[in-house]
């Protein structure tokens, strides 16, 4: 990555933006994938035009990453194949689950479970709820900013926060 | 503020966005109504819980990944464009050659007239044809080709003498003809269609040929008169 989009620029986003992407397809491999794409799409795009990105970034790549997500949905298989290396709870690996199973703190595993019923409940979620759950309280990022990204007005951002939450918290309720 | 009114800035209250009265109006509500702060609470917590899930590992070759990705993408945009070139190239060639060897005859529109346009055309060619349409090889002669005023095109026509060598052809086989291209219209009127074109003969070797200016066009528009003067 010689030109346009600086190595440095990458590796400053790419963590979050496969956070996001994660949160959104809740499973490993799509992330990489989204990510991927994200990132290609972006670099190609600037060399080929002779762009030189300065300055922040994030709501370009978040709206990049809402679009590929939409993207993703509409050719996404009915079947889904689960990579051995995709994490069953949150941030371990299933090979790593598989192979050490042993030594890890009751503590740590109730964390990765309820990590786990959260992210079950968040796919269960329509994906326009899914994203402004996510953005908003996984992310942080601020109404105002969703609103551009998703491309709507900020009171419609209220309402389906709103509503994803109160469906989020019947489904969790419904799990304990 | 009513309860049902309050929900509808529960989300904005808890992402600290509202404008400070409408934020104090909800706060007094949520204190006065257990059901709404109950509400506000176990909404708040959900926000939390999501607020605290931890980040997920970064798959180790990601960025390599990345890395070959771009470089074969953009060698594919350089290829791409050879590709398409040679057949494109060689479309471009069918069609020209197609329109070279292809030409659409005139005889083509003979039964299709379109009466209602304004007869002082763009191009107005005079050429002989006998009677089935078939054209005589260097009787054409173009008179005008205007590109911008019709009216030009009409007073470079008016009262022009065509002189036609009646060995070649006779006045009775003669068809004098013009062309059309006004807005996409395309049309020929052939001075042998009574519909569109009046023949009168002066004298033994001189006819006139009045084509009709359709009385829809609006008034001001003159006919359109080529005389022609055949020698012997």
């Amino acid at each position: 990555m010689k030109a346009n989009v600086s190595e440095a620029t990458v590796k400053a986003h790419i963590g979050k933006v496969f956070n996001i992407a994660y949160r959104f397809c809740g499973n490993y491999s799509d992330a990489q994938d989204l990510t991927q794409e994200v990132f290609v799409k972006l670099i190609v795009a600037c060399k080929k035009n002779n762009y030189n990105i300065e300055g922040p970034i994030d709501s370009l790549l978040y709206k990049m990453i809402r679009n590929r997500y939409i993207d993703f949905i509409r050719k996404s298989p009915k079947i889904r194949v689960v990579s051995l290396d995709s994490p069953v709870w949150d941030t371990i690996p299933l090979s790593e689950t598989i192979t050490d199973g042993a030594g890890q703190p009751e503590n740590l595993l109730e964390k990765k479970e309820n990590g786990k019923n959260i992210q079950d409940a968040l796919n269960k979620l329509k994906p326009q709820y899914r994203m402004v759950l996510v953005l908003s309280d996984i992310e942080n990022i601020s109404c105002g900013q969703i609103s551009k990204i998703m491309d709507c007005s900020i009171n419609k951002v209220w309402i389906d926060l709103h509503r994803a939450r109160k469906i989020l918290r019947k489904l969790l309720e419904a799990n304990l | 503020m009513n309860c049902k009114k309050i929900q509808k800035y529960l989300a904005g209250c808890l992402a600290n966005e509202l404008d400070e009265a409408i934020r104090n109006e909800v706060n007094i509500h949520l204190q006065g109504c257990p059901a709404c702060n109950e509400d506000y609470q176990s909404l708040l917590k959900v926000k939390s819980m999501l607020s605290s899930l931890p980040g997920v590992k970064l798959p180790d070759n990601i960025m390599e990944n990345i890395e070959q990705e771009v470089e074969r993408r953009m060698s594919e945009k350089k290829t791409s464009y050879i590709r398409f070139a040679i057949p494109s190239a060689a479309l471009a060639l069918a069609a020209v050659l197609a329109v070279f060897f292809l030409k659409i005859p005139h005889q083509k529109y003979r039964n299709n007239y379109i009466t209602d346009i304004c007869l002082a055309s763009e191009t107005i060619v005079c050429g002989c044809w006998d009677k089935i349409g078939v054209k005589y090889p260097g009787h054409e002669v173009l008179l005008s080709k205007e590109k911008t005023a019709r009216d030009k095109g009409y007073a470079s026509i008016k009262d022009k003498h065509l002189n036609i060598n009646s060995s070649a052809i006779s006045p009775e086989q003669f068809v004098v003809f013009t062309k059309f291209n006004r807005g996409g219209v395309k049309a020929v009127l052939y001075s042998d269609d009574v519909k569109v074109c009046r023949k009168v003969v002066e004298s033994k070797n001189k006819y006139k040929y009045i084509f009709k200016n359709p009385a829809s066009y609006g008034p001001g528009q003159r006919d359109l008169v080529i005389t022609v003067t055949f020698q012997s």
